[in-house]
C-alpha cells in the first residue's frame, strides 16, 4: 500500500512539474518570441554593420596603397636628389682643393689634403645631422670653411699676400681640433 | 524521449533477466532460456537507442556548428579580420621598402665617399712616391725602399693619417 502511495506520489510531482513548464511556457511565450526576434534583428544588424566595416577598411586600404605609393615615390625622389647633392658638394670640394692648388704652386700635397679631408668631415656632419638646428650650424661650419678658403685663394692670386700657404685656413682648421 | 525508451528498455531487460534468475532457482525447464534472451535482446536494445542518440546528438551539433561558421555574422566577422591583416600587412611592407631604400641611399653616398677618398689618397700617395723620388740622391737605398713601401703599404690600407705622416716624416728627413 505505502509503496502504490508512493509511486502515486512521484506520478502525482512529475505531473504538476509538467504543469508548472506548460504553464512557464505560456506565461513567457511573448517574451520568447520577443527574445528570438531581437536576436535575429541583432545578429543582421550586426552582420550590416560587419559589412559596412569591411567595406569602409577596403577603401582604407585602397587608399593607404595609394598613399605608400606616393610617399614610397617621393623619398626616393629626395634620396636621389639628396646623393645628387651630397654628388655636387663633393665636386665642389675637389674643385676648391683645384683652386687652392692653383694659388699657391709650391702648396704640398698633404696641406691640400689636409684641407680638402677637413672639408669633407664638415661635410659628412652635416650629412648626418639628426635635427634642423645641428644642420643649420654644420652648413654655417662649411660655409664659413670654404670662405675663408676662397678667400686665401683669391687674396694670394691678387698678390696681397705673400704667404706660401693659406694661414687663415689653416689656423681655423687647427682652431676646430683644439675645440 | 528517446532516453524515456531507452531506460524504459533498460529497466525492463533487468527485470526480464531478474524473472529469468527466479525461474531457474525453481528449475523450470525451457522458460528461463528463452527468457535470459529476451532480456539480452532488450538489453541490446537499449544500448542500441542510447547509441543511436548519441549520433544524432552529434550530427546536430555539427549541423549547427557548420551553420555558425557560415552565417552571415561569421562570414562578416572572418572578412574584417582578414582586411585588417592585410592592413597590417601592408603597412609592414611600407615601412620595410622604406628601410630598404634608405639602406641603398647611404650605401650609395658611401660608395661615393670612399671613391672620393680612394681619389685623394691616390694623389696623396703620388705626390710622396715624387717626393721620395726627387730625394733619391739624398737618401740611401734601403732607406728610400723602406720609405716607398711604407707609402705603397698606407695607401693599399687607405690609411690618410699615416700616410701624411709619412710626408711629414720625409719633410723632416729633408730639411
Amino acid at each position: 500500500m505505502s509503496i502504490k502511495n508512493w509511486l502515486l506520489k512521484a506520478v502525482d510531482l512529475l505531473h504538476s512539474i509538467k504543469d508548472e513548464k506548460l504553464r512557464w511556457q505560456i506565461d513567457n511565450q511573448d517574451r520568447q518570441l520577443q527574445l528570438k526576434q531581437a536576436r535575429i534583428l541583432a545578429e543582421n544588424q550586426l552582420a550590416d554593420e560587419l559589412k559596412k566595416k569591411s567595406v569602409q577598411l577596403e577603401h582604407d586600404i585602397s587608399l593607404l596603397h595609394t598613399q605608400n605609393a606616393t610617399e614610397l615615390a617621393m623619398l626616393k625622389i629626395k634620396c636621389k636628389q639628396d646623393i645628387k647633392d651630397y654628388q655636387q658638394y663633393l665636386a665642389a670640394l675637389d674643385k676648391l682643393k683645384d683652386s687652392i692648388k692653383n694659388s699657391y704652386t709650391q702648396l704640398p700635397e698633404a696641406v691640400a689634403f689636409t684641407i680638402h679631408h677637413h672639408a669633407k668631415q664638415l661635410l659628412n656632419q652635416l650629412w648626418e645631422a639628426e635635427n634642423f638646428e645641428d644642420k643649420m650650424r654644420h652648413e654655417m661650419q662649411l660655409i664659413q670653411f670654404m670662405t675663408t678658403v676662397h678667400e686665401d685663394a683669391s687674396a694670394t692670386l691678387q698678390g696681397k699676400t705673400q704667404d706660401k700657404l693659406p694661414e687663415k685656413t689653416l689656423a681655423l682648421i687647427s682652431n676646430r681640433r683644439l675645440v | 524521449m528517446i532516453i524515456r525508451i531507452a531506460l524504459l528498455l533498460l529497466i525492463c531487460a533487468f527485470a526480464v533477466l531478474g524473472l529469468a534468475d527466479i525461474l531457474k532457482g525453481l528449475a523450470s525447464p525451457y522458460l528461463p532460456e528463452f527468457i535470459t534472451q529476451l532480456g539480452l535482446g532488450l538489453l541490446f536494445c537499449a544500448f542500441a537507442v542510447l547509441l543511436i542518440m548519441g549520433l544524432l546528438v552529434i550530427s546536430k551539433q555539427i549541423v549547427q556548428t557548420i551553420s555558425t561558421y557560415f552565417s552571415n555574422t561569421q562570414r562578416g566577422q572572418r572578412r574584417v579580420l582578414f582586411i585588417q591583416t592585410k592592413q597590417a600587412e601592408l603597412k609592414q611592407l611600407f615601412y620595410c621598402r622604406a628601410l630598404r631604400i634608405h639602406y641603398l641611399h647611404e650605401l650609395t653616398k658611401q660608395q661615393l665617399l670612399r671613391r672620393n677618398d680612394r681619389q685623394h689618397l691616390a694623389a696623396l700617395s703620388k705626390a710622396i712616391d715624387q717626393d721620395l723620388k726627387a730625394l733619391k740622391n739624398r737618401l740611401s737605398t734601403s732607406t728610400l725602399k723602406q720609405l716607398q713601401q711604407e707609402n705603397r703599404c698606407y695607401h693599399q690600407q687607405q690609411d690618410s693619417a699615416a700616410l701624411l705622416q709619412l710626408q711629414q716624416k720625409i719633410t723632416t728627413l729633408t730639411s
